[in-house]
């Protein structure tokens, strides 16, 4: 046993084949033939190519995911030679273009204006901008070349990423340029005018006058202006529009130009800044390292441009490989300009390239260039999730002296650039934190598949990605002045400070902080900006332990100079505290007492107030709007039903302690949803229509039941009626009883229970379980004299019994242990069945189903991280409602300990396509869960929803799905909790009297109590529940109602369309009036009298019915 | 505009009643009930005793509270026809259980004379003006929350009140029980019509079914200990992973119909 699948692996390894998957289409589909018709075929049947096939799966995470990836590189490649053909024919003119511009030799800045100025084109000189003080030349001359760089000549180019581009870059002849201008922005000056040269003679040129230009930045680095060529609209030569794309000119420094010894990032080369607009003539000292990398990027266009063909060459999986790494980053907004995080498509496939040469143990490559493209993708995430490249720099080509600082370091030593210079701090935490959760989903073995959200899914949106979320505005200009230094625009500054102050002030708090703001955007030939609103939004996961912590303890007072820091950051707020255990800090103290805000929100506030000058009269905005008023009494949702709990213990001890039972107890186990504290009420004494909370008894198994269910469930009734009288008996000053039947008129199932009445208000409702029932019900089913009717009776029962009994108690026992992993789970489960109720769907949805949705938020958070605060549970679960194709994937859920196992899955898996195979209509369960204690009936949906309900719910999540996704900062949660009520065709309204606010602790009408001569029947069900339930059931197929349980005012109703008219016959099952059409006699719905008898039965409490005309 | 018939076929009449205005809604309403006479054939279930043809009626279309009671009275108002049984169930507690719409009933009179009163009295409604169209008595128990109120102390009963019915229930059920046993045992000892014996479950047939298990339980111990079986073992598991992969392809290939690979923008 144990030797074989080793002997497989070795076999497999020593396989020749290369990593790709060629195989002929042909010959492919024979072999499928050959097996599928012979499923057991003897195995030195397989087809030996088919094995070889086989085991090139074994370089990827599963069958699936290689084939997966394949299609998604088909769908994601874009055929380059068709597509681009008129902008290649574009390309070759700008080039004829650009060669024919006249040069300028030696011009003085005034000159250089001057001549500009005439052709009335804007110089794009990166600020600070020169003045006539400066005494360098400006020049142009000729490109020494011209090519094309960038995703084209590799071939890596993708659908869907945005705009394309296409990169034509121009070196800038070495006679224009002089060794010392790297300081002082003296290159990108120079630059500047080069740039604006080449597009005066673009806009001049007849042949090329038609195209749009504009000035842009490119990757949004404020010393790089690029220009922007767009396609003309005119049906011209100019007019590459079939292409979709636009063409990029970017300027290169000629290679060796500037010493790479004197750009170490360490190195300050903005020492003297005289004779440039608004800067003091002070010299500086400090490292200016995106400067320095910025310079000498534009060296590399080319030694790069060749790195990467080379390595597309020795590498087979490499081209694929970036692509998949585009598509990755992509869908998690990264890309390389510095807005977007400073990391995109050419630093993936340049960090690619390094590890194929170095970056391992010892200095060995860390990829492999025989890998395929899922281990080159995988091995690539996890250096950057495992490696920290502040601290320890990534150097290539040369180990040179390099501090380590807040940003990370991947230092090309031969050209003197730090590839990842236009990482910010927060987005290379952001990058490692998404590494991480991808590296982690990809070790995973379990087999649930997580393609979609790896690839597939988009993840940015700010309010589904974390925790919180909020968004001020960037200040304008003027105040933005004081925050340039270190060679970072003012813009980018104040973000770093922004990021320092709040990682300051929310300390522990919070495990991330990440800002994004839009910076620059594009210039049109004349100068004028286009477009200019900038709003900085804040993203922050939280330490779920910390995040609400009342006091900050900061240093003692004895270490003199930290709390002075502390002292000058907090001002006010700082005190000196004396703590229990002896210690004596500085301190900050924080409460949430009468309504304020919650304490991370409160310490942004003051510390943007504080240290950050915003301007007057601006606020921060805060996406969170607080979720705790929608919910009742969730401001310390812990607590919250610390007190059914401790009184479902005194049940549990009440009941063990009786004497005197026929059976002894075996057995008591909660079930009711109070009791995993997820129950959108929380049932107390000053909560009058708190439901009653489920509990289910066993007693010692006994020959002296009968064989009978119509018998055992009278003499259950026997059995509660005795527990009764016991209770009453020995607790009688704390517990009222009450016996109750049900399903009366359904006499396989359980007919009795006991009702249980504690002091505080927590009504128990006890049901008996007897383990005979579904083996009197099995053998039903299967004898062979039972009629249909019978059997079916039967198998309802037994699902019944299993849901009630056996699933239930499993299922309780999950979440309770799950809620102590994720603490806001509780929280966001109420949140999200409040919002089913107030979407009026509470008889169509079980609790159940809501509450595994949001088990999987939490335990399939995948692409996100684990979350942890209810609001943004709550948006991810509304998320996947939207995305949830129910009609073609099963919802599996994994709530145990141990992950559910592939072969589970599995059989999930085709207990749902058998489960379809045999009803395609999708009669029962529409939607289908399997959970690790039911892993192919999806008893929890059966019945309900039906599919138009679980369509309807699909259309709702989308609603609100899209408001979240376009509104995201300025959402008011409460919104999503508005129904509509147009779209009814009939809406009753309830009569005051009979109905409870209930989220309202304090009942403005207390629920009537409907027999009033006995006083010990306070807790009465609840009228209106019982018309909703009894209308639904006599309408069955006539109508579909919709209320919420929470909130009863009204009822709402459509027709479904077995109401339309048809040829009268004896047996429709609806109110009919009769039509003369033409020569046959049709059969309308009567609305009026249908309605009129609903009024008949909703006598009383009904006030008002509106139909929809 | 399509008018309302006033018969459907010769022989299928349509009697209107009038739904007074509720609170709740104020409109009246009108509620078509259809009414045939009544030939077995139509409803033909050979077992119980056909209801007399000539003296009944099918009803078709009842209102949801329509009680043998309120249709006895719709009758007399009527033409003084008096029915003597209805198929509706007949109600055992105080509140009524309601009708799902569009509910049949056949209606047998006391007499022939009566029913064909009744036929005559609707087909002069017919020929009437509107106006005068017949006002549905309704139910004899109130509905609305006077009902639910009755439902609740149905569903709630005296404890003493719901151990009688127990003992009463558990008393019939015994008996019913010792009667059956004795007739089992009494068929298990004497053959029966053809000479045979009765044959009855009994514990043996468990004890083969355990016997069965643990013998499989035995042989498969002996697993992967020739080298045949190590190689078939082996090549089971290549067959699997080729049907697996077989599996994987379909399913993806399935996905892909559904344009399930393109990244989301």
């Amino acid at each position: 046993m144990e030797s074989s699948p080793k002997r497989r692996r070795i076999e497999l390894s020593s396989n020749p084949l290369p990593a790709k998957m060629t195989a002929p289409e042909s010959t492919y589909r024979t072999s499928v033939q050959s097996t599928a018709q012979q499923p057991h075929a003897d195995a030195a049947r397989v087809d030996p190519h088919k094995l070889k096939l086989l085991s090139e799966m074994s370089q990827y995470k599963s069958n699936t995911f290689k084939l997966e990836l394949d299609e998604m590189l088909l769908q994601v490649q874009l055929s380059q030679t068709k597509n681009f053909v008129a902008a290649e024919k574009m390309l070759h003119r700008l080039r004829a273009v650009i060669e024919a511009i006249p040069g300028h030799e030696g011009l003085a800045f005034e000159a250089a204006v001057e001549v500009m100025k005439k052709r009335n084109t804007h110089i794009p000189f990166p600020s600070p901008e020169p003045t006539s003080e400066v005494n360098y030349k400006f020049s142009y001359a000729k490109p020494t070349y011209m090519n094309v760089v960038g995703s084209y000549p590799t071939k890596t180019m993708t659908k869907n990423s945005g705009d394309l581009s296409l990169d034509l870059v121009l070196a800038i002849p070495d006679g224009i340029l002089q060794e010392k201008d790297y300081l002082n922005y003296r290159y990108f000056h120079k630059r500047a005018f080069y740039l604006a040269v080449v597009m005066d003679g673009i806009a001049r040129d007849k042949s090329t006058k038609s195209l749009s230009l504009v000035y842009e930045y490119m990757n949004d680095d404020y010393l790089k202006p690029i220009i922007k060529v767009s396609s003309s609209e005119d049906g011209s030569d100019n007019d590459f529009r079939s292409s979709h794309c636009n063409i990029h000119i970017h300027l290169a420094a000629p290679q060796g130009v500037f010493p790479v010894h004197k750009l170490l990032p360490g190195k300050c080369l903005l020492r003297n800044l005289q004779g440039l607009r608004n800067s003091s003539d002070i010299t500086a000292s400090d490292p200016t390292p995106f400067y320095n990398s910025s310079l000498a990027s534009d060296m590399t266009y080319f030694p790069y441009l060749k790195l990467l063909h080379s390595t597309t060459e020795s590498c087979g999986a490499f081209s694929r490989a970036s692509v998949v790494g585009r598509v990755w980053l992509q869908q998690r907004g990264f890309s390389g300009t510095v807005s977007c995080g400073g990391f995109g498509a050419f630093e993936w496939a340049i960090l690619m390239a390094f590890l194929l040469k170095s970056g391992g143990a010892k200095g060995r490559p860390y990829l492999s260039s025989g890998y395929s493209e899922y281990q080159m993708f995988k091995g690539t995430l996890q250096f950057l999730a495992s490696r920290d490249l502040r601290n320890k720099p990534f150097f290539i080509n040369g180990s040179p002296d390099i501090a380590p600082t807040s940003t990370p370091c991947m230092y090309d030593a031969e050209y003197g650039v730090n590839v990842l210079f236009k990482m910010s701090p927060w987005s290379y935490e952001l990058m490692r934190h998404e590494a991480r959760l991808t590296v982690d989903v990809l070790s995973k073995t379990s087999g649930i598949n997580s393609f979609d959200s790896i690839f597939l899914n988009r993840v940015d949106h700010a309010v589904l990605r974390f925790d919180a979320s909020s968004s001020l505005p960037m200040p304008g200009a003027e105040d933005l002045e004081k925050y340039r230094s270190g060679g970072l625009h003012p813009r980018m500054g104040y973000l770093q400070k922004l990021y320092e102050t709040l990682k300051t002030g929310l300390g522990d708090r919070v495990r991330l902080i990440h800002i994004s703001c839009p910076l620059d955007s594009s210039m049109t030939l004349s100068g004028t900006p286009v477009n200019s609103t900038r709003q900085i939004t804040i993203g922050l996961f939280f330490n779920e332990t910390n995040i609400d912590r009342k006091i900050d303890r900061g240093p003692p007072p004895t270490e003199k100079n930290q709390a002075a820091a502390f002292r000058k950051f907090w001002g006010d707020l700082a005190e000196l505290r004396r703590y229990p255990d002896g210690t004596i800090t500085e301190s900050t103290s924080w409460n949430t007492k009468g309504g304020k805000p919650p304490i991370y929100q409160q310490i942004i506030r003051y510390v943007i107030d504080r240290h950050l000058a915003l301007g007057s009269g601006e606020l921060v905005l805060f996406a969170e709007t607080p979720i705790y008023p929608l919910l009742p009494r969730s401001e310390e949702s812990a607590s919250l039903f610390r007190e059914v709990q401790s009184e479902y213990e005194n049940l549990e001890k009440d009941l063990q302690s009786l004497t005197g039972i026929p059976l002894a107890l075996r057995h008591v186990a909660g079930t009711g949803a109070a009791l995993r504290s997820t129950s959108v009420n929380i049932p107390s004494a000053a909560n009058q229509s708190s439901a009653p909370i489920d509990v289910i008894v066993q007693f010692e198994s006994s020959g002296r039941w009968p064989d009978n269910l119509p018998a055992i469930q009278k003499i259950k009734v026997s059995f509660l009626a005795r527990l009764s009288h016991l209770l009453e008996n020995e607790k009688g000053d704390d517990i009222v009883c009450r016996l109750g039947l049900e399903n009366q008129d359904y006499d396989l199932v359980n007919g009795a229970f006991l009702d249980v009445m504690y002091q505080s208000g927590v009504i128990f409702r006890l049901r008996i379980l007897h383990d005979r029932e579904p083996f009197i019900l099995e053998k039903m089913i299967e004898n062979p004299m039972s009629s249909h009717r019978e059997k079916q009776r039967a198998r309802h029962a037994l699902q019944l019994y299993r849901a009630t009994f056996e699933l239930l108690p499993r299922h309780t026992q999950m979440v309770r242990k799950l809620s102590h992993r994720f603490p806001s789970m509780p929280t966001t489960i109420r949140l999200v069945k409040k919002w089913f109720h107030s979407h009026l769907l509470s008889s169509h949805v079980p609790e159940e189903l809501i509450e595994l949705c949001v088990v999987r938020v939490y335990e399939q958070a995948y692409p996100w991280a684990t979350p942890c605060s209810p609001s943004t549970a709550f948006f991810r679960a509304l998320e996947f409602l939207a995305k949830w194709d129910w009609r073609l994937d099963p919802l599996i859920v994994d709530l145990g300990d141990e992950a559910m196992t592939k072969a589970e899955i599995q059989q999930s898996l085709d207990a749902y396509r058998e489960m379809r195979r045999t009803d395609p209509t999708m009669s029962h369960c529409a939607m289908f869960v399997a959970t690790n204690y039911d892993l192919n009936s999806s008893l929890w949906t059966v019945t309900a929803p039906t599919k138009v309900i679980a369509g309807r719910i699909t259309a709702l999540a989308r609603a609100a799905s899209s408001v979240l996704k376009t509104a995201a900062s300025k959402i008011n949660i409460s919104d999503l909790f508005v129904p509509s009520l147009q779209e009814y065709d009939f809406v009753l309204h309830m009569n005051k009297k009979y109905f409870v606010e209930r989220h309202d602790n304090r009942p403005k009408f207390k629920n009537l109590s409907i027999d009033s001569n006995n006083s010990e029947r306070k807790h009465d069900e609840d009228p209106i529940q019982l018309f909703v339930n009894e209308i639904s059931d006599l309408y069955d197929g006539i109508a579909l109602f919709f209320w919420n349980r929470h909130s009863e005012s009204h009822v709402c109703g459509i027709w479904t369309p077995h109401t339309a008219t048809r040829n009268w016959k004896a047996t429709i099952t609806h109110s009919t009036v009769p039509m003369n059409s033409k020569d046959v006699i049709s059969a309308a719905f009567n609305q009026e009298a249908t309605l009129n008898e609903i009024a008949r039965i909703g006598d009383g409490l009904i006030t008002r019915i509106d139909v929809k005309s | 505009m399509p008018k309302i018939a006033t018969k459907i076929a010769p022989d299928t009449l349509v009697l209107p009643l009038t739904l007074p205005p509720t609170p709740a809604l104020s409109t009246s309403a009108t509620h078509y009930l259809y009414l045939q006479r009544h030939s077995p054939s139509a409803s033909s279930s050979s077992t119980s005793p056909s209801p007399d043809p000539t003296r009944s009626l099918y009803l078709i279309n009842l209102p949801i509270d329509a009680t043998t009671h309120s249709l006895r009275t719709l009758f007399t108002q009527l033409s003084n026809s008096r029915i003597e049984y209805t198929t509706l169930p007949e109600p055992t507690e105080p509140p009524a259980k309601l009708l799902r719409p569009g509910t049949n009933t056949i209606a047998t009179f006391v007499d022939r004379e009566g029913c064909d009163a009744a036929l005559k009295a609707v087909a002069k409604i017919a020929k009437s003006p509107p106006s005068t169209a017949t006002l549905w008595p309704g139910s004899k128990t109130p509905l609305g929350v006077e009902r639910y109120r009755m439902l609740h102390t149905v569903r709630f009963p005296d404890v003493e009140v719901a151990k009688k019915s127990v003992d009463t229930f558990m008393a019939a059920f015994a008996a019913r029980e010792e009667e059956e046993r004795k007739a089992a045992a009494r068929r298990r000892q004497v053959p029966d019509d053809d000479g045979f014996v009765t044959v009855t479950r009994g514990p043996k047939a468990v004890k083969v079914e355990k016997l069965k298990e643990e013998g499989e339980k035995e042989k498969g111990e002996l697993k992967g200990f020739y080298r045949f079986q190590i190689r078939e073992e082996r090549k089971r598991k290549q067959l699997d992973l080729v049907r697996e992969f077989e599996r994987d392809r379909a399913e993806v290939e399935e996905r892909k119909k559904r344009r399930r690979f393109v990244p989301e923008v």
